[in-house]
């Protein structure tokens, strides 16, 4: 038997069950992070190429699958890689009871992340591309929620992706046929030009982004999050074994250089747009998009520290996001219909929603004392030796982005102009939030719990790591 | 048929496939429009490779129309809105001409004929590419969106599909298409009852 037909046949499976248990929420969300985190350990911790013999029965999971003349692999260069994408996705479902998300979020989550983990064994990986696209289709239906219909944030998505997977595809074969190296000059200008627009993309450069803050608008929050976290990583994984495969890609100056420009200019658009944001939705995702300018940013550092940074800041959003997902989603139970989420007040009627938020969000920016600080702090010491513009954009971002926030909760413990509802929770929504928000914070403190196996996702790209 | 006859035909295919889709105003005449795209890129990779490929793309094309169409049938969706810039007829026909020639002079480019692409894989290629992008720019509604990226694909894969010919390439790309059509055919479907474009508390206004 083969490894990667096991793992996408039992997702797919899943996702076929998921269907049938998409209107009795509480059963899906079990069944999904259950089963994702199930997938997840098989592929971390299962005896992958290790002839078993069960009853007298022998018993080999293979490590390829040949299908059409191409091959899916799950190795050792892989499975780490393909390891956090499921178990980042369980932790995202298994929160979804308590988010009550768009009923398609776990079905049509488990079909994406089966495509997203095709996308990291197929081999030759150019064909990654094709993988990312099936995966934001399948993610349409998670952006359109059936009680607010985002009909734009998925419309640009599979627009921006389609666009995507043809530049990088087409980037591929040049590369691939002709040899392209850096000293080939009159072929560069187009490679890079098709690369640079695949992976702005991937990577939600602006404009690229543009699918979020009409999203942010009409999406549910916490299925939004699971979207973007999730895309997000397989288009860094992406990128990394881009950069892996092709040494002169890496070692050029002027690409280091361009993805650092790319990064400063994301935190600096992001936080600028959030700090004069006055929908609450729109805010967050700007809040985001400057954080993933951060990650961009240590991948242009050309440095193996930059990578492992960028991976560890890729794992702790998951948390973040997932937190601020979860209290968005319970505070919008008051008017389903509204989307600039007016918090005045609402401290005070609906102090733990409101505080996951604002926890979630300080996370996102790399407050300090929440998950997202040791990453950032490892960023700004990092680039201070490489890009002094970037480290100072580092610290703008994480001064100004917590700066919004606080802003932000200076006005929900404001009078309100009219009272704030009060959103009735049950205890074990309780306990959720109250478990996130206890997660952000200890993770501030032991980031030594989650940052060593991320970065382990980089051991099977060994040009990277030296 | 010479290489330069085969590109006249491909190209006058792509050309009539193109003005219906950027300028009819019945959304029949848009999916038609589609389908005669498709039977140029059939052209296009059946000459190019085996005649069994080109037709493989016609099937796999026509699927994907016809997943389009029967998400539209119900609604109906009509051409662009009379009040708008884009609901002109002058300026589609200047934006298309605009686009035509650029697709011409782009079908023309050196680097394209990098691996000896031929002059109708080229010509076609640009063609459906830059009037599918030019569809996915002019309009917002999900299903003339869906046609534009289709054809943007069909276009893409005209130059693709001769340089990338495996069995598993072919495959992914139908399979994309398809999934194209469903979800463009789903968010159509929706459009029916909750057009986009302002947030629900703007329009309670």
């Amino acid at each position: 038997m083969s490894a990667p037909a096991l793992v996408l046949g039992l997702s797919l499976l899943l996702a076929v069950l998921l269907i049938w248990l998409q209107d009795r929420q509480a059963a899906a969300s079990a069944v999904a992070g259950i089963g994702a985190g199930l997938i997840g350990a098989l592929v971390l911790l299962g005896p992958i190429d290790i002839a078993l013999s069960i009853g007298g029965f022998g018993l080999k999971l293979d490590t390829s699958l040949q299908v059409l003349g191409r091959s899916l692999v799950l190795d050792g260069t892989n499975r780490a890689a393909v390891g956090f994408i499921y178990l980042s996705a369980a932790f995202i479902f298994g929160g979804g009871w308590a988010a009550r998300p768009n009923r398609h979020l776990f079905s049509a989550g488990m079909a994406g992340i089966a495509s997203l983990s095709a996308s990291l064994m197929v081999r030759p990986f150019l064909f990654a591309a094709v993988f990312l696209e099936a995966a934001a289709l399948a993610f349409v239906l998670i952006l359109s929620d059936p009680k607010r219909p985002a009909l734009l944030g998925g419309q640009r998505l599979f627009t921006f992706f389609t666009l995507s997977m043809m530049a990088t595809l087409m980037a591929g074969w040049m590369l691939d046929v002709t040899g392209v190296t850096g000293s080939a000059p009159p072929l560069v200008g187009p490679i890079s030009g098709l690369l640079g627009l695949g992976f702005a993309v991937l990577l939600l450069v602006p404009p690229f982004h543009l699918w979020l803050p009409p999203a942010a608008d009409q999406s549910d929050s916490y299925s939004l999050g699971f979207v973007v976290v999730m895309l997000y990583a397989a288009g860094y994984f992406f990128v990394l074994r881009f950069f892996n495969a092709f040494e002169w890609l890496r070692a050029e100056a002027e690409v280091q250089q361009t993805i650092r420009s790319a990064g400063i200019a994301m935190i600096a658009a992001g936080t600028l747009w959030a700090a004069f944001e006055r929908r609450f939705g729109r805010m967050a995702v700007y809040l985001l998009l400057a954080d993933l300018g951060a990650s961009l940013l240590v991948l242009g550092s050309g440095q193996t520290e930059g990578y492992r940074l960028g991976l560890g800041l890729v794992g702790v959003r998951t948390i973040g996001v997932a937190l601020f997902g979860l209290g968005a989603s319970v505070l919008r139970r008051a008017d389903p219909e509204d989307n600039s989420l007016d918090l005045f007040g609402s401290a005070f009627t609906n102090p733990l929603p409101v505080g996951a938020c604002l926890v979630g969000l300080l996370g996102i920016v790399g407050a300090p004392l929440t998950a997202g600080f040791p990453g950032r702090w490892g960023s700004l010491q990092l680039m201070a030796s490489v890009d002094s513009a970037a480290s100072l954009a580092i610290l703008g971002g994480m001064g100004l982005g917590s700066l919004v926030v606080l802003r932000w909760l200076w006005w929900t413990l404001s009078a309100p102009e009219r009272a704030p509802v009060s959103i009735a929770l049950s205890r074990a929504e309780r306990s959720f939030l109250l478990v996130g928000i206890g997660l952000v914070v200890v993770l501030g403190f032991f980031p030594q719990l989650v940052y060593p196996w991320v970065v382990q996702s980089l051991t099977g790209l060994s040009n990277l790591t030296g | 048929m010479t290489d330069p006859q085969l590109a006249m035909v491909g190209l006058a295919a792509a050309t009539v496939a193109s003005g219906l889709m950027v300028l009819a105003p019945d959304w029949r005449l848009v999916a038609i429009g589609l389908w005669l795209g498709y039977g140029a890129l059939a052209l296009v990779v059946g000459t190019s490779l085996v005649f069994s490929a080109g037709l493989v793309k016609l099937v796999g094309g026509s699927l994907a129309v016809g997943v389009l169409w029967l998400a539209s049938r119900p609604i109906r969706p009509s051409g662009p809105r009379p009040g708008g810039l884009v609901g002109r007829l002058g300026f589609r026909v200047i934006a298309f001409l605009l686009v035509w020639l650029s697709a011409w002079s782009l079908g023309r480019m050196e680097w394209l004929s990098l691996a000896g692409l031929s002059a109708v894989a080229r010509a076609v290629g640009a063609m459906l590419l830059t009037m599918g992008l030019c569809q996915v720019g002019l309009f917002q509604h999900p299903f003339r969106v869906g046609i534009g990226l289709l054809a943007t694909v069909a276009g893409f894969e005209a130059v693709y599909a001769p340089l990338e010919p495996s069995l598993a390439v072919a495959a992914m790309m139908v399979a994309v298409q398809l999934g194209l059509a469903l979800a463009a055919g789903y968010l159509a479907s929706r459009w029916a009852w909750e057009p986009p474009g302002q947030p629900v508390t703007e329009r309670r206004r």
